[in-house]
This record gives C-alpha cells, structure tokens and sequence, in this order.
C-alpha cells in the first residue's frame, strides 16, 4: 500500500468531491438544494481564487469582491449591449477582473504590512462599487441591473441539448461545475509550476528567494492576475445564472466576508480547503435561516467562537504571517 | 467659483475632516499597541449614534449629557469586548487574521441587533444647538462652531493623556516593546482593555456630534470605518498626529471634490486619492515602513 | 537562605528544550556572572526568570517566595530588574520618560524626581540629553539609559544581559565600575556575558551555560585556574 503526500491526498479528495458533484443532481430534486449546491460552487471559485494570493502569493487582500463584481457587470453589460453570447462574454468578464487585478497588484506588491495591503484593496472594492452605484445610465444604480440575458442553449454531443431556463437549474448546475474544476484545475497547474514553486519560496523567505533570481513582482503579479480571472468568471456565470445585478449583491463587502469565513472553517493555503469551506458556509448560513431576525446574530458569534475556540483551521497561515523580515 | 464658497466648504471640510481624526485616531491607538486592525469600530460609532438619539432625542436628557453617557457606555461596551473576544486572541499565532474575523463578527452581532432593536429607518436628531454664524462671509451653522470645539478639545485631551499621564506612558512603552514595558511593570492585558475602550469611547464622541447632520441608522457605521481606514492608511498606520492631518486633508479634499461633482462621488474621491498617495508613499504621509 | 534561588529550572521554544534542568543561586548583594557561547541559553535563562517565557518545570524563588508563576510585570516591584540585551529602550519616548517608565510599576513611583536626580548623578550624559528621543541615542548612552531606568525601579537584584555588546571598551570600563558601585550600595547582580574577561573580572562566583545546561560552577578564582575555559573562554 502506498502511502499518499498530502499533496497527493488532496488531489484525491479533489477528484472525489468532483464526482460526487457530477453525480449529485440524481439525487437533489429539489430546485432550491440544487440552488445552494451552484452558489457554494461559485463562492469555492471565488475562495479558491482568493487563497492564491493569500495562501500562496502571502497577500492579505479585502477587495477580492472588486474581481467579482467587474466581471459579473463586464459580462451582463456587454451581453445586454451588443448582443454576443453569454459564452463568450463569460472569458470577457474574466479578463477585465484580470486587468483590473493587474493595476491594483502593482502599487500594493510594493507593501508588505498586512493591514497596508488589506485596507487598500478594500479601498480598491469600495471604489469600484461606488463606480457601479454611481454610473447608474449605465447600470441602473443601487435599483440593479436587471434582464440579463442567460445562456444559449448547449448541444452537446453525448448528453443532447441543456437548456438553460428558469425552471432548468440542473444545465447551470453543470456549467458552474465544469467552471469550478476548470479554475481549480488552472490554480493546481499554477501552484506545481515555477510561478508556483516561485511563491512558495518568496513565501518562505523572500531573501533566500531573491537571492535565487526569483522576482517577487513577476510572480505575485502572475497570481493576483489569474486570481482575479478567475473570480471575474465566476462573477459573470453568477450573473448569467441570477439575470439580476445588484452593486450590494455582486460587489458587497459581505461577498468578502464570506471568502475569509470560508477560508477559515477550511483552512489556508490548499485547494481542497476553500472549496470545503465554501460549501460549509453557504449551507451553514442557510441552516441559521430558521432562527429569524437571529439568524446574523448567530452568525456573528460563531465567528467569535470559531476563532477562539476552534484556530485549528488557521494552523497553516501561521508559517506565511511570521515569515522573517527580509534585511534591507 | 467664489471665493466665499470655496472658503466655506474648506472649513466644512475641516469639521468633517475632524470627526474623521477622532474616528481615525481611535483606529489607530488600537494599530499603535495592539497591532490589529478593528473591524467593529463603526459599530462603536453606530451605538454612540443611537445612545446619543435615545437620551436626547427620546428621553429629552440635555445633549452635553447625553454625550457624557454616550460616551462612557460605549468606554464600558469596548472593554467589554476586547476582554470577552480580543483578549483570548493576541497571544496566539496568525492574530492579526483571527482579529479581523472576530471583529467582524461583534460587527456583524451588534448592527444585527441595532437593527432589531431600532428598525432600519433613519432617526433625526435635532441640532445641539440652534443658529447660524457668519464670520467674513462665511455662513457655519453653530452645530458645526460645537463640533469643531469638541474635537479639538477631545484631541487636546487625548493628546495629553498619551504625553503626560501614567497610563499614557503605559501604553506609548506597550506600542513601543511590549516585553520590556511588561519588565518594567506594565499589565499589557489592562493596557490593551483600556485602549480598546479609549478607542471605541472616541467613535461615540464623533457620533453624538455627527448625529445631528447624519441622522441615526444601524448601517452608519460602514462609511465612518471605510474612511477611518483611509484617513489611518493615509497619515500613516500607528501615528496619533498621522491621523488628525490625515482626517483633516481627507475631510478638505472630499469638501473640494464636491465643488466638481456630485456628492455621491466622494467615496470615490477619497479612496482613489488613498490609491494615490499609496502609490506615491507607500506608508503614508507620515508613517513609517511596517514590517508583520 | 539566597536572594535568588532556581531549582532545575527547564524552558522550551516550541517542541525544542532551551533549558535543561539549570540551577543557579545569588545570595544577597553578590555579584554573579553567567558565561557561555552564543546559544547556550544566557537569555533564555534571563527571560524565563522573568517571566517572558514560562518555565516548564523547577522553581524560580525570590526572597523565599515563588516566583515561576508569577506574571512578568509584577516582577519590578518584587525588586528584580531586567535590563535586556540591547537595552531594549522605547526608542520613541525621550530620555525621561524612559528613566521614568523604570519607577513604573514600582513603590519608588512616589519618589521619580529624586531617584532621576541619583541616575543622573551617575550618568551626567543622560541629563544633558534629558529630552533626546532614546532611538537617537548611541550605544554606549543606549546601555547607560538601560542601566539608569533599571535603577530607576530600586532593585534588590539586577538582571544585565549582554551590557557590553557592541560598546567600545572605554564604554565597557565605565559601565563595569557603576555596576560595581551598584553592587556597593547593596543590590545583587546576576551579570550573564559572552566576554568572559569583563565577566568574571566583576563577580565573585560565575556559572558556565553550554547548550542550556549549567556544565560548571563556583568561585571566579576556579575559573580563572581552569585550562579549558582559559582556553575556550578567555582565549590565553
């Protein structure tokens, strides 16, 4: 018998939630479970992609909500507006939250204090929600976007042809899973490359790492970028799935508070933990539902609980935050 | 654009800007010694707001005094919370993220129960005092003459408790080597509870004297802390006079902006002039380089 | 009964043990070295005495009370004053307030302006520069400062960690005789250094630390004669 690496473990657990994804619409009837299941799958994306930069990049960002909000907006705008596909709108929205990733990594991967980088990619989200609030010719405001056009339907050779109405949440269901494997796919390719093993390094010792010829620019701003892809994708799906767009809904700070909720319940600097996470979070909030005008309350001080009593989930940041000063 | 209008939203400016400092310097006090960042600071902000509508507006109380008790319920409550929830947190590892969530989650428990407790509408809080003043031209209502006065002095006050009081000194030496102060017999824990305190008390000071502009909301809290961390980013993380200059310029600056454009927009001219200055001084106009 | 009496005294950083079962005594007003390489525990020892670490095991007793579980800030006005390894000043508060923050937590609170005037007497420098910010300050001032706001607390035993590192031996010299002056007027002194020479030049009995274990104990005139830490330690 072989004994697995915990890389290697991962990955296998990794398959196995996959299949057990694929699988599990036989078994959820009801469109509301079905729901919950697309919503976590897009908050996995969103975890995962967060975790690139802070797990492996060591960047404590706050405005990872920004990337999301840009592609849903990008997406829904350009579909609504000059009648391309929500296919390929879908990768549009991506790369302008990966632009947007570039021109907010460059000024902040010059700061290595955690509350520096935090408050100022917060700053960043606020602005790009203001922008979004304000420009209401544009995006109808704080009212929201609405009517944004879905999917066109899919042939597919094996399957037949997935529709994508209203009453149809199983063809979302599918995309969205094909759109979480694909991104954790892209983070593992990025993570077992040499931008990979670069990040590690500069995570370790960013001394030890310089004085390899590894640049910390070059490949924490490689991170931030397919990071930020990824989660623009997951904004636009998000918005081709719900047809509505709120700048509360899809640029909020709460969209942040539940990435870094979920990273702890999960734990840091995996791929498997944020997408556990995720699925934990959003099936947990949903469980609260029943205590009422409780329910955030509940929530607040289980978050208090959680860290004080359960940190277990933290135990792997603790190697990133105390890396050693580099000497100047 | 005259002269006079330009005149009176500087020092319009120069009053918002203030109540940024007192907000401000409550974070970074917290910053300075604890080495944290506070997430529930508007929260502190939203519950002075709403004692200050609730003993004045309600109970008719005199507003100086409903300030007073404001001011010294919300000391009390922010100790409450640095002993129950911070304390268990500083002395372990990755602190400076299990911080952020647990204050987010007091965050999350008392706007919730603001909201319970007073419903989503706005209060109206009458002005402490009536009256406009001219002074060269210039029209300032007497409230924003109180506000202007008031932090001032809470500034002054603070500025000597820091410089020359014991506890003061107990906690410059805690922010400064919190293992030699505690050598030299300084209770960090005590320190932290009351600077924990000390900060909250002052978000309820700039709220019973913006209460009267803003009206009351269980939501309030968010713009007053967004800002608060532009202003402590700004003047630069831990410095008590980074935060009064950077208050006042941010306060100046979004004032002006206003002239340009519409008000909606000064969210977005502040936190692009924080981008900017960031870009330019990465640790703010008068910070020094932090290294976590 | 001594002043200061540690009983198989073990320390950890993490899973590694930094002590290993040390046990040390300083009887009143003596003056006592701790010599060892770099590593060996010298500021563990210290640290762990005073509380910045928790000792794992033994017993650290003061003036015949227990002392190991004692919170690190009460410690001052037991009367043992810690003065760190580099002085560990607040480089942001001027000379004075330094020197005050040493009456701090103690009873001589109530008598700061004259035992300020008595350190003064003894460091002239410090006056002069009484409003100075003591991040400014060079080392040999850094290291009279410490000394100072140590002196400041009145103590019955002073911890000195490393005073003459980095200091130019005109500095080290001056430093030595107001130790021994201290010592004079009656307090103990627990003096841990890596140069040897400086150490046991001072005390009257010393201890020698190697990789967290005592490895040797007595009178400083034993040292003196032993071959190999004459050879190791004093390099003749």
């Amino acid at each position: 018998m072989t004994v697995l690496s915990p890389s290697a473990r991962q990955n296998v657990m990794l398959i196995v939630l996959l299949v057990a994804l694929a699988v599990a619409p036989a078994f959820i009837g009801n469109p509301y479970l079905l729901h919950l299941f697309i919503l976590s799958m897009i908050y996995a994306m969103l975890t995962a992609s967060w975790n690139l930069i802070n797990g492996y990049a060591g960047l404590f960002t706050f405005g990872h909500q920004a990337f999301f909000g840009l592609g849903a907006y990008t997406s829904a705008l350009v579909a609504m507006h000059s009648g391309l596909s929500p296919w390929a709108t879908l990768w549009l929205g991506g790369a302008v939250a990966a632009l947007a990733g570039l021109a907010i990594g460059l000024p902040i991967l010059r700061i290595r204090s955690v509350a520096h980088v935090a408050i100022v990619t917060l700053a960043f989200a606020i602005i790009v929600q203001a922008v979004i609030s304000n420009w209401a010719d544009l995006t109808r405001g704080s009212l929201g976007l609405s009517g944004i056009p879905a999917f066109a339907p899919l042939h597919l050779p094996l399957f037949g042809t997935l529709n994508f109405s209203a009453t149809d949440g199983v063809s979302y269901y599918y995309v969205a899973l094909v759109l979480l494997a694909l991104s954790l796919i892209a983070l593992m390719i990025t993570i077992n490359s040499r931008t990979g093993l670069a990040l590690k390094a500069l995570r370790d010792s960013e001394v030890a790492a310089d004085s390899l010829g590894v640049d910390p620019i070059r490949y924490k701003l490689a991170a931030f970028v397919i990071s930020s892809f990824i989660a623009g994708v997951a904004g636009a799906f998000y918005a081709h799935y719900l047809h509505i767009l709120t700048p509360d809904s899809a640029v909020g700070v709460s969209i942040m508070i539940t990435i870094l909720v979920a990273t702890l319940v999960g734990g840091i600097g995996t791929i498997f933990g944020p997408v556990l996470g995720a699925f934990l979070v959003t099936f947990g909030l949903e469980g609260l539902r029943g205590l009422g005008d409780y329910r955030l309350m509940v929530y607040g001080l289980l978050l208090i609980l959680f860290v004080i009593f359960l940190p277990k989930g933290l135990v792997q940041l603790s190697s990133l935050l105390r890396r050693p000063a580099p000497s100047k | 654009m005259p002269l006079a209008l330009v005149l009176a939203q500087i020092v319009n400016g120069i009053v918002v800007g203030l109540m940024y400092a007192l907000f401000a310097s409550g974070l970074t006090l917290i910053w300075g010694t604890m080495k944290m960042l506070d997430f529930a600071h508007g929260e502190f902000f939203m519950l002075g707001g709403y004692i200050v509508y609730y003993c004045y507006a309600v109970l008719g109380f005199n507003p100086m005094l409903a300030t007073l008790i404001a001011v010294i319920a919300v000391f009390i409550i922010g100790m409450l919370v640095e002993r129950l929830v911070i304390h268990h947190l500083l002395t372990r590892p990755v602190w400076q993220l299990t911080t952020i969530i647990a204050t987010l989650g007091v965050s999350i428990i008392l706007q919730n129960a603001a909201l319970h407790i007073w419903g989503p509408d706005f209060q109206s809080v009458p002005y402490f005092v009536e009256g406009v003043a001219k002074i060269g031209g210039i029209r300032i209502a007497y409230q924003r003459l109180l506000i202007l006065a008031v932090s001032c002095s809470a500034i002054a006050v603070l500025w000597f408790i820091l410089k020359y009081t014991r506890f003061g000194l107990a906690l410059r030496a805690t922010a400064q080597d919190s293992d030699a102060a505690r050598l030299y017999g300084v209770n960090i824990a005590t320190v932290y509870t009351v600077t924990f305190g000390l900060s909250a008390a002052l978000a309820a000071l700039a709220a019973a004297m913006m209460a009267p502009i803003t009206a009351v909301n269980p939501f309030m809290g968010l713009s007053p802390l967004l800002k608060g961390f532009v202003v402590v980013i700004l003047g630069g993380l831990g410095s008590f006079t980074g935060a009064i200059v950077g208050g006042v310029l941010l306060g100046v600056v979004e004032s002006l902006g206003v002239l340009y454009t519409s008000t909606q927009w000064s969210d977005v001219i502040a936190f692009s002039f924080l981008v900017l200055v960031i870009w330019a001084r990465p640790w703010g106009l008068l910070g020094v380089e932090e290294r976590n | 009964m001594p002043l200061l009496q540690i009983e198989s005294m073990s320390a950890y950083y993490g899973d590694a043990r930094a002590l290993h079962d040390v046990s040390l005594a300083v009887e009143e007003g003596e003056i006592v070295s701790v010599i060892g390489p770099n590593g060996a525990g010298k500021t563990t020892m210290l640290r762990t005495m005073t509380g910045l670490i928790r000792a794992r095991s033994g017993d650290i007793r003061f003036r015949d009370v227990s002392i190991a579980r004692e919170p690190a800030h009460k410690l001052i006005a037991r009367g043992i004053a810690h003065v760190p390894e580099g002085g560990r000043l607040f480089p942001q508060m001027t000379i004075r307030e330094n020197l005050l923050m040493g009456a701090y937590g103690t009873p001589s609170w109530k008598d700061r302006a004259s035992l300020m005037a008595e350190v003064f007497a003894l460091f002239p420098r410090l006056e002069e520069r009484i409003r100075q910010l003591a991040g400014t300050l060079s080392g040999g001032e850094r290291q009279m400062l410490a000394t100072g706001r140590a002196l400041m607390a009145r103590p019955r035993l002073l911890l000195l960690d490393e005073p003459s590192l980095g200091l130019a031996p005109k500095i080290v010299e001056t430093i030595l005789s107001i130790i021994l002056d201290v010592n004079r007027q009656g307090v103990a002194v627990l003096l841990v250094e890596q140069n040897a020479q400086l150490a046991l030049k001072a005390a009257s009995r010393a201890y020698l630390l190697e990789n967290g274990a005592v490895v040797k104990a007595g009178p400083t005139a034993e040292f003196l004669a032993d071959e190999a830490v004459r050879r190791s330690y004093l390099g003749v």
